[in-house]
């Protein structure tokens, strides 16, 4: 087969001049090309200035440098620093009867080694959970072998 | 290239449609002529090539002249239409399946049976070929644009068009010659 004289061939292949004509006259007559008119300049412009303010308007807000009146945070008319430091006080009580709870046999451990030992410090918690009052070799709380209910311990402590 | 393109790019430009008229009448053979190899169909190469002409005149504006001619532009255009035909169109038939009556004879140009069988034979053979090949081999051998106006179209510099060429027609001499075999 003979590639020169097929590519040959091939370069004869023209349009339909019928189609050629319309295709043309519909390029021409859809959109015509030119230099922008002060119309499309202006629109243009307006619409590039509108598009950087609300970007920059955008950054700003997210940046958190703006503030609408009444956009500050809810004023509590009730607020209490109190009462509020009160509750606290009680949470962190509950937290600690809780680890009493859950640290009985280290309580249970620390009271048979408290009659050497005056005081145990709980590695877990880091506070002192059986003073001496309690742990005293006299305490029968101290002398119980067996697991101290939160109950009990509290009784003990109040004594 | 054609004699004075240049103004009559300036021209197109302005809006000169008659400018554009001009460049269009030189360029449209060979870009129709780049798409109907590609994509085989009559109606579908005319679509395309309409496509072509019609994104060119829209962005004509934006067409900046760096001394190469216009065809190159066209070209990429015409490359960029025939890839989003290819991706739109994602069950396409196969090339061997079509209708030969849908291949163009040439409204102008009547081929003899045997001829037309070889032609077709060759087009499919290039069609075949990576796409980057296809477009050397139309370029290069069937629109005869220089080794420059192809670099440029193809985005690639004037070695790599060399080569690219060398391998592609050796690529199309193969596949030619085992269909022979076949």
């Amino acid at each position: 087969m003979d590639l020169d004289n097929i590519f040959k061939q091939l370069k004869s292949i023209e349009p339909d001049p019928a189609f050629k004509h319309k295709s043309l006259h519909l390029i021409l007559h859809s959109a015509p090309a030119g230099k922008p008119t002060l119309r499309e300049i202006i629109f243009k412009s307006v619409e590039f200035g509108a598009a950087i303010a609300l970007a920059g308007v955008l950054i700003y807000t997210a940046v958190g440098g703006f503030s609408a009146p009444g956009s500050s945070p809810l004023q509590i008319s009730n607020f209490n620093p109190a009462s509020l430091k009160a509750e606290a006080q009680a949470v962190d009580m509950q937290i600690q009867l809780v680890n009493l709870s859950y640290d009985t046999g280290s309580i249970v451990g620390a009271t048979s080694s408290a009659a050497s030992t005056p005081s145990v410090a709980s590695p877990a918690s880091g506070l002192p959970v059986l003073e001496s009052p309690v742990t005293a070799p006299s305490s029968p709380a101290a002398t119980v072998t067996s697991s101290v209910s939160v109950d009990q311990a509290l009784n003990a402590l109040s004594q | 290239m054609l004699d004075g393109e240049e103004k009559l790019i300036r021209k197109a430009i302005r809006g000169g449609a008659s400018a554009f008229g001009s460049l269009y009448d030189h360029y449209q053979p060979m870009i129709y002529r780049f798409v109907l190899i590609k994509v085989g169909r009559r109606e579908e190469a005319e679509d395309l090539t309409h496509e072509v002409f019609r994104n060119a005149w829209q962005n004509i504006r934006g067409y900046k002249h760096r001394g190469f001619p216009f065809s190159s532009w066209l070209y990429k255009i015409a490359r960029n239409q025939v890839a989003d035909y290819y991706r739109a169109k994602k069950e396409h038939t196969s090339i061997e399946s079509v209708d030969p009556e849908y291949f163009t004879a040439p409204a102008s140009i009547q081929f003899d049976l045997g001829a037309k069988m070889e032609i077709e034979r060759v087009r499919i053979a290039i069609t075949k070929l990576k796409p980057e090949h296809q477009d050397i081999i139309i370029m290069r051998f069937i629109d005869d644009i220089s080794i420059k106006e192809a670099a440029d179209a193809l985005e690639k510099s004037e070695g790599a068009v060399k080569l690219m060429q060398y391998r592609a027609m050796k690529e199309l001499k193969k596949m030619i010659s085992e269909k022979s075999q076949n």
